[in-house]
């Protein structure tokens, strides 16, 4: 077999664009923490089944462990790296609420869990519990038992609201 | 980090390029790459090139024409937020069944209806495998769930095509000799080695579903140890369709992840038809169930649990479904 030819990939990674020359078998995974050096989101299983590889592709949540990097062509990629302001560093509401309401033990799974509820809170403000949790069902934690992950992401939503202050 | 191997891509920019292209020896259609992916990393699939369908088949569901047609491309993410009828209704509610919400935005209607057989001794990594000599198939002569059995028994456990058999779909396929269309169930072989009855260089272009009767219902349940995540333990899909004396005129049952293809029960079938679905009747159409189900030990639960609960899945779809079709006759009548 020929060996498979590079291609160009042009992506947006957290508002910055980036022209790169990749191998087809790359995965989004591997271009985000090997190319670029962004090692927020983490490989855990690698085969799709614990979500810490969590990204958001244009807006939807994915596993960049499954996605190639070739598939994704002109996409707009969110990081948890690309989530607090740019300016002066302040935590997202999401990632505040997440440590006010203990939802980070270890931390392994909070980049996918925040960029998950993210974009849950995105398509609907107010969610339920049920809706959280079937939201985040393919969020793998092994720490936190997920109840303080569930208020967490109810704490966030009540402050995008606007009906709880942050301290 | 779990690599692919080395391998081709390529992204035609029509249907007919892709066909073309899947003609290639070695080369293997790649759609939300979900499952394939996987397949690759664990060196269980070893195509020379991956053919992207992400231009060739349509995405979305089109209404022309008086049913739907669901576009191959069309994602489980978009399926399950679309607002079908009680009729069909059993579609949205197997494609929310299906992994969890970050997989279902890039796992695709088509990779669904072409997913290949499961098996705990096959869906590993090489190294996990490579404590055994390769079963049937990955290329070997034995079977470690059947020791001495002479075929392959892997599990079909995709979410979708129960869901579509159930209400009577179609696909439309296109290959080298042009396009055709099949009934859902005659898609699958029934065979753990080869599940697809699809020529070299065919793709699945959309599942089309006919409009139904405004008096029938649908629902898909599924059994499994996690609420998100795990494929199924069992399932089972069921139309009916309520008739002018209010008993059930017509019903199709079609089971899923109990055989290497989804299995349609028409004694159970038969147990519903005249019947009110009262418990008597959902328990015959059960115990049918149970007994169509042929499990075997290549999965997370032991082939009596799987047995024993397709006959609850049965139960709770066709019951859920005859509560559709008799709310949707009185919405109407
Ligand atoms: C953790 C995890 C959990 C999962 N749980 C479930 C589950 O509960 N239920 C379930 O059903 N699935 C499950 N899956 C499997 C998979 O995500 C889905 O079945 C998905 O719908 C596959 O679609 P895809 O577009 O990603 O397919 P791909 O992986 O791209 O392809 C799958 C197969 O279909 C072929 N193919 C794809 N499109 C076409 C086409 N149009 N014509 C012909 N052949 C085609 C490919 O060649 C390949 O063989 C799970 C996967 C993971 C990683
Ligand atoms: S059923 Fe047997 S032959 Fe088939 S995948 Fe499992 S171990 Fe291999
Ligand atoms: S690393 Fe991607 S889901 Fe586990
Ligand atoms: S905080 Fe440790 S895995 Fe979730």
């Amino acid at each position: 077999m020929s060996t498979p030819r590079k291609i160009v990939l042009a992506l947006t990674v957290n508002g910055q664009d980036h022209d790169l020359l990749v191998e087809p078998r790359r995965t989004l995974l591997e271009v985000l923490r090997e190319e670029l050096g962004l090692t927020g989101a983490k490989e855990g299983c690698g085969t799709g089944g614990c979500g810490t590889c969590t990204v958001l592709i244009d807006g939807r949540p994915a596993r960049a462990c499954l996605t190639l990097a070739a598939d994704v062509q002109g996409a707009s990629v969110l990081t948890i790296e690309g989530l607090a302001d740019a300016l002066d560093g302040d935590l997202h509401p999401i990632q505040r609420a997440f440590v006010d309401a203990h939802g980070i033990q270890c931390g392994f799974c909070t980049p996918g869990m925040i960029l998950t509820a993210k974009a849950l809170l995105d398509e609907n403000p107010s969610p339920d519990e049920a809706e959280i949790r079937q939201a985040l069902s393919g969020q793998v934690c092994r720490c936190t038992g997920y109840a303080k992950i569930v208020d967490s992401v109810q704490l966030a939503a009540r402050r995008l609201a606007g009906e709880e202050e942050t301290p | 980090m779990l690599r692919l191997p080395p391998t081709r891509w390529t992204r035609p920019p029509s249907l007919d390029a892709a066909v073309a292209a899947l003609g290639e020896p070695g080369a293997r259609a790649l759609a939300g790459g979900t499952d394939l992916v996987v397949a690759l990393k664990n060196r269980t699939g070893r195509p020379q090139c991956l053919v992207s369908l992400a231009d060739a088949c349509p995405a979305g569901i089109d209404t022309g024409g008086g049913g739907w047609a669901i576009g191959a491309a069309t994602t489980l993410w978009d399926l399950e937020r679309w607002t079908a009828p009680p009729s069909v209704a059993a579609i949205p509610e197997a494609a929310r069944s299906v992994a969890a919400p970050p997989i279902r935005s890039r796992a695709t209607v088509g990779g669904n209806l072409c997913l290949d057989t499961r098996c705990v001794f096959y869906n590993q990594s090489a190294f996990w495998r490579s404590g055994r000599p390769p079963c049937r198939k990955a290329g070997g002569e034995v079977c470690h769930a059947v020791p001495g059995g002479d075929r392959c028994h892997a599990v079909f456990s995709a979410d979708l095509p129960p869901a579509l058999a159930a209400v009577g779909a179609r696909v439309r396929v296109a290959g080298p000799d042009g396009e055709r269309r099949k009934d859902v169930a005659d898609l699958y072989t029934g065979q753990g080695l080869a599940p697809l009855a699809l020529a070299a260089a065919e793709v699945v272009l959309s599942a089309d579903v006919p409009a139904l009767s405004g008096r029938s219902g649908s629902a898909f349940e599924k059994i499994r140890a996690r609420r998100g995540l795990d494929f199924a333990a069992a399932s089972a899909a069921v139309w009916v369709e309520a008739g002018d004396d209010g008993a059930c005129r017509s019903a199709r049952v079609v089971l899923g992840a109990v055989d290497s293809g989804p299995v349609r029960v028409a004694r159970a079938e038969e147990a519903l038809q005249g019947s009110l679905l009262e418990p008597e009747a959902l328990e015959t159409a059960a115990d049918a169930a149970r007994r169509a189900a042929r499990p075997v030990k290549n999965a997370d639960f032991t082939p009596a649990y799987r047995r024993k609960v397709v006959g609850v899945a049965v139960k709770r779809a066709a019951s859920r479904a005859w509560q559709r079709a008799v709310g949707a006759r009185e919405a109407s009548s």
